[in-house]
């Protein structure tokens, strides 16, 4: 029994990308740059269906292998307010380029598929599949510049690497799908709880079970760009075409949250007291070196990806204050919605940079940190927004990055991670040092050269949208707060 | 993104009605009230700001739709229904929980028609005096400041009430340094700044402290701060800590303090004068130094709690009213002749609700509202003909400017208490309640009243003799200002005259509507005091006439006289700037400010300098593990998996 209203916004997608695919080639070449207008326009109106579905309900189709939740539709939303900005940001940049721009919205449709099947999906087969569609058009993205060097480059790093993580991944599907005979999550997580599993190397059940734990945490750990799993990420970052990158510095990410949130929150979650350790190291590790690498860094591109590191780090804490290690009983819901609230504020914060970093990179060819010299005199609007956005990294009140902090550092204290908040806080005041760099160029050095840059109208509201969204969640965050709270109660009654 | 989150909040704005008494009423649209004047801002930044006319033609009509709504609401509150609509979740972040709220209550809902009434009156009288130039900038500053202030009065939290306090303040910077270019102006912008600082950080720390005190109870942050529940939860807090709410109403008071200007903070206001006159009139007269008496009456109960909280309220009251009006004695700017009176006036509502006079103290703080815009608009018009506030360049104004002396006339006797018109209600009031309060030292404070009354009556008059009279010659080429300006003179002339009737002893209506606690005890008529005060405004018109209605000016041989015009200098300096600059120099900036330079750049910046250096040679270290080598990478990743099977299985 299946009930397709569960997977009724992916299918719409899937077609609306064959569709675009077809119009391109049909189209004469010099109409195709109305194909990124359009595909901002359906992106509108699946943004608009999106909202107005859901309710405390849960669908599911295809035997459970998939569900529509409420976490799945934030996700979903989110995943299309991702994709949307990113169009827009893409359509100026994109009929720049001497050819074959058009096949540039079909790919992003089809990843936005992906991400709205991997927020649903709750069986290893179809998540792998989900990640597989989010993936290997990634892969095309990073290297669609393919006259330039570095963006071949990009491309080609992110896919060798990609496909090593996604090698790991399934190897590690395949021996937890060994240990417990089955690649339905509600069925893993029935099998778990009938095992007993003090220590997981007394019995060979439990190796295999935890060889296969940690390389999926690898797998996912690589597309969150988490530390140890990061490395990819600046280079990639700093190669792939602007838009391209502003698409990977959060679209992945959410995606990935919402899988780690699924399948180790929820069903791995009998015995988490073995693998919710392994999140502590991870969110540590990756906000202490994201901001510490971030303060040599002299590339505007190179700069955001060691912060967005650090910010997933953050992201991980609050995953952990979901788990109850220190205190039992405690915040699992306030855990996941405080992750869910501040992946929403990361996402309007870094989009608004990465609007400003496009602007600037695609129209005058620059990156460079010290390009941005005397903007503020020049664009006081854009600078602005860069400014807003910054603060909001750097969590200065009362942006939404603020907001987000104090709800994640809560949830993780009352969850007893007294010690990681203090890491975390600490972290904080580290990267107002390389947030403030930008800043100080941006207002306080003269500018060596004049700039002539006209925004177009989809630049300009990609930069309005994120950033009013920045001042409104840090305003009245509760808009967003009310919404993952629900839905983290419907997820863990 | 912010849009998925809109679902759930159009659903909390359509609200559940919470029944009020007895009617069961539609939620009220109270959020209107505030949301026009920042639409109308939102217009004029985004929007207008080219085109001057039509950005104070939006404003304008911004407040005047305001004006409608508030007045809509308080019939319907006369009439008894009117429902605060239910509040919304402002932060929600676990345990900790904020509301933001609409409060309508008979307090607010006087206060909101009271405000909108006069900034309309003002907007429009504005449309005057302002240059053309000026308009784009000046009317989004009068609109937010609507926004804010209409925000504050209807606020239902302390939280809430804090950030359009500050908001008005920041309103009442950007207005007071209008004309920044004049360096007086920004001068006088900045101090205002500053002092009022002073206050507000007691205020901060009361409301800390009172979501301590709500810890204790057991309370919810969100409640503990409620002004609705404020009585009730008091009567929560655990007896141990009962000590403490007279020192949170003190610090609360402190707020007040500075943003009603109350003797020792009272010095930002004469220097706020730096302004445009409209801004004078609605900011520093009529509406936001009226916050701080408003917040007073708004949190009575907590300061109702214990009554020697409400006897320092009263005494700081008493003095400012008394110090304001010997400073208004001898000012020879027309401004701060008024700004110093209003100070007093403001002592004078702190004086009345110290004494138990709650009542009292709002309906005077609703007379003064009008009578002094008027008063302000009047000088401003003035100001508008002759380009000076000196009132010895003045003179001789009534029969050039007929519409404004008589108008200025009217304000003059509805602040001085004339018979009939509406300070003499509100300030018999005040003083009959004084007489007969069981308040400590009530008669001493009754006395400095009336004194206080004297010398208003006295300063008020030299003003009108000095500016007005025809004795004196007018400047040559004088005319009225437009219609524009003097329409709105007139109708808040005709407030002033009929407003007072609302509250008679006999018919108290207001008294009624506004009481705290049962309510019904209102002072009633004294005979003794009517007389009394009709003697004591004759007093100090007799004495301004003596004095200023020749052209001798026999006042001046007064001064000559050896040692009074040094002691009136004396007086003046250490009441107001050259004490605090003893204060500030010699405490502040010499003892503290320097102690805490010391540690500043000898302590803490060197912490910081060594996390930094650390932090940046760890970063250039780390730098070198990203190769750059898709080979390098994948070794990493593997032996970061094969650390994690070692940590794992060791």
């Amino acid at each position: 029994m299946s009930n397709l209203t569960a997977l009724s916004l992916e299918l719409i997608t899937a077609l609306a990308a064959l569709l675009f695919l077809i119009a391109d080639a049909m189209l004469p070449k010099e109409k195709r740059g109305y194909l990124g207008y359009g595909c901002i326009a359906f992106l509108g109106l699946l943004m608009f269906g999106a909202l107005t579905m859901g309710g405390p309900e849960t669908l599911s189709a295809f035997g459970g292998r998939i569900v529509l939740d409420p976490l799945a539709l934030f996700f979903k939303q989110l995943s299309i307010a991702i994709v949307f900005l990113v169009a827009l940001l893409s359509v100026d940049v994109m009929k720049k380029l001497p050819d074959g721009h058009g096949e540039f919205y079909p790919i992003l449709l089809f990843i936005l598929t992906g991400m709205m099947l991997l927020a649903g999906a709750t069986e290893f087969v179809t998540i792998f599949i989900a990640i597989e569609l989010i993936s290997i058009p990634s892969y095309v993205l990073a290297g669609y510049h393919k006259h330039v060097f570095k963006s071949s480059e990009a491309g080609m790093k992110y896919f060798i690497l990609g496909a090593f993580s996604s090698a790991l991944l399934l190897y590690g599907m395949s021996l937890v799908y060994g240990a417990t005979g089955s690649t339905q999550l509600s069925e893993i997580s029935t099998a778990l709880q009938k095992l007993p599993l003090e220590s997981p190397v007394s019995s060979g059940f439990g190796a295999l079970l935890f060889v296969g734990l940690v390389l999926m945490m690898a797998g996912f750990g690589f597309k969150i760009a988490a530390v140890p799993f990061h490395l990819w990420a600046p280079d990639v970052y700093e190669g792939a075409p602007s838009p391209v990158t502003a698409f990977l510095s959060v679209g992945p990410k959410a995606a990935g949250i919402a899988v780690i949130i699924r399948v180790f929150l929820l069903f791995l979650e009998p015995i988490q007291h073995h693998w919710a350790h392994l999140f502590v190291i991870l969110a540590a590790l990756s906000m202490v070196l994201g901001n510490l690498l971030a303060i040599p860094q002299r590339n505007l591109k190179r700069m955001l990806a060691y912060s967005g590191i650090a910010q997933i780090g953050y992201v991980l804490v609050g995953l952990v204050a979901a788990t109850n290690l220190e205190s039992p009983g405690g915040t699992a819901q306030l855990g996941i919605s405080s992750a869910m609230f501040y992946m929403a504020a990361y996402v309007a914060t870094n989009l608004a940079a990465f609007s400003v970093v496009v602007v600037f990179s695609c129209l005058l060819g620059k990156e460079e940190i010290s390009d941005l010299k005397g903007l503020s005199r020049l664009y006081p609007g854009i600078s602005f927004c860069m400014l807003i956005a910054l603060l909001s990294l750097a969590g200065v009140p009362p942006l939404a990055g603020f907001m987000g902090k104090f709800y994640l550092f809560s949830a993780a204290w009352s969850a007893g991670f007294h010690w990681l908040v203090g890491l975390g806080v600490l972290c904080s005041v580290i990267s107002l040092y390389y947030y403030f760099m930008v800043i100080r160029t941006m207002y306080f050095e003269e500018s060596p050269i004049e700039l002539k840059l006209s925004l177009t109208w989809p630049q300009k509201l990609a930069l309005g949208v994120t950033t009013l969204s920045i001042l409104f969640i840090g305003i009245y965050p509760s808009c967003i707060s009310t919404v993952t709270l629900e839905a983290a109660r419907l997820f863990l009654p | 993104m912010n849009c998925s989150g809109s679902r759930p909040r159009a659903r909390r704005l359509r609200g559940e009605p919470r029944s009020n008494g007895h009617v069961q009423a539609m939620p009220d649209r109270g959020w209107l009230v505030p949301l026009l004047p920042f639409l109308s801002f939102l217009v004029i930044v985004f929007g207008t700001y080219r085109q001057a006319r039509l950005s104070g033609y939006v404003s304008v009509a911004g407040i005047a739709l305001s004006a409608v709504c508030s007045l809509a609401l308080l019939g319907k509150g006369l009439l008894g229904g009117v429902a605060s609509p239910a509040p919304l979740t402002w932060i929600q972040m676990g345990g900790f929980e904020l509301q933001i709220g609409i409060l309508l209550d008979p307090l607010s809902l006087m206060m909101i028609s009271v405000v909108s009434v006069v900034a309309s009156l003002i907007q429009i009288y504005s449309l005057g005096y302002m240059h053309d130039h000026e308009y784009s900038r000046f009317y989004s500053y009068m609109s937010l400041f609507a926004f804010s202030m209409l925000g504050l009065v209807v606020s239902a939290n302390f939280a809430q009430i804090f950030i359009f306090w500050e908001l008005v303040g920041l309103c009442s910077f950007l207005l007071i340094g209008f004309y920044y270019q004049k360096h007086s102006a920004a001068r006088a912008a900045k101090k205002a700044f500053v002092v009022t600082r002073f206050g507000d950080l007691g205020f901060v720390m009361g409301i800390v402290s009172l979501t301590w005190l709500g810890m204790k109870a057991g309370v919810g942050v969100s409640d503990a701060l409620s002004f609705e529940n404020l009585a009730q939860f008091l009567t929560q807090i655990p007896a141990d800590y009962k000590q403490w709410i007279p020192w949170v109403a003190l610090l609360i008071f402190c707020g007040a303090m500075g943003k009603s200007a109350q003797f020792p903070l009272h010095v930002w206001l004469p220097d706020a004068m730096e302004g445009p006159t409209p801004v004078s009139a609605l900011i520093h007269a009529a509406t936001m130094v009226a916050a701080g008496v408003y917040l007073v009456a708004r949190t009575y109960p907590i300061f109702h709690f214990d009554p020697w909280v409400l006897g320092i309220v009263a005494v700081v009251g008493a003095i400012t009213a008394l110090v304001a009006a010997t400073l208004a004695l001898v000012q020879t700017d027309i401004k701060r002749i008024l700004a110093y009176s209003t100070c007093s006036q403001l002592g004078y509502m702190m004086l009345s609700l110290g004494a138990f006079g709650y009542g009292a103290g709002v309906f005077h703080l609703m007379t003064h509202a009008f009578f002094k815009a008027l008063l302000f608009l009047g000088s401003g018009s003035v100001i508008h003909a002759l380009h000076t506030n000196d009132i010895w360049k003045m003179g001789g104004l009534y029969p050039k400017m007929k519409d404004t002396s008589i108008t200025f006339l009217i304000g003059t006797l509805a602040l001085t208490g004339f018979p009939l018109l509406a300070g003499f209600w509100s300030k018999d009031e005040i003083l009959t309640n004084l007489l007969h309060t069981d308040a400590p030292n009530h008669m001493i404070l009754f006395g400095l009243a009336l004194l206080v009354a004297v010398m208003t009556s006295f300063y008020m008059f030299r003003l009108w003799y000095l500016v007005f009279s025809p004795v004196r010659q007018a400047p040559s080429g004088t005319h009225e200002s437009g219609k524009v300006m003097t329409l709105p003179l007139w109708i808040l002339a005709v407030f002033s005259i009929v407003i007072g009737f609302v509250g008679t002893p006999w018919a108290n209506f207001f008294g009624h509507f506004i009481h705290y606690g049962e309510g019904g005890h209102e002072a009633g008529f004294s005979l003794t005091v009517g007389l009394l005060s009709l003697a004591v405004f004759a007093t100090g018109w007799y004495l301004a006439k003596t004095f200023y209605r020749s052209t001798e000016l026999p006042y001046a041989k007064i001064l000559s006289i050896p040692g009074i015009r040094e002691t009136v200098a004396l007086v003046s300096t250490c009441l107001t700037d050259r004490f605090w600059g003893i204060v500030v120099r010699g405490i502040v900036i010499n003892r503290i400010a320097r102690a805490a330079a010391w540690i500043d750049t000898n302590v803490i910046d060197l912490a910081v300098n060594v996390v930094g250096w650390t932090v940046k040679g760890t970063g250039f270290v780390l730098r070198f593990f990203q190769t750059g080598k898709v080979q390098t990478y994948a070794t990493y990743m593997l032996a970061a998996i094969l650390i994690i099977f070692f940590w794992f299985f060791r």
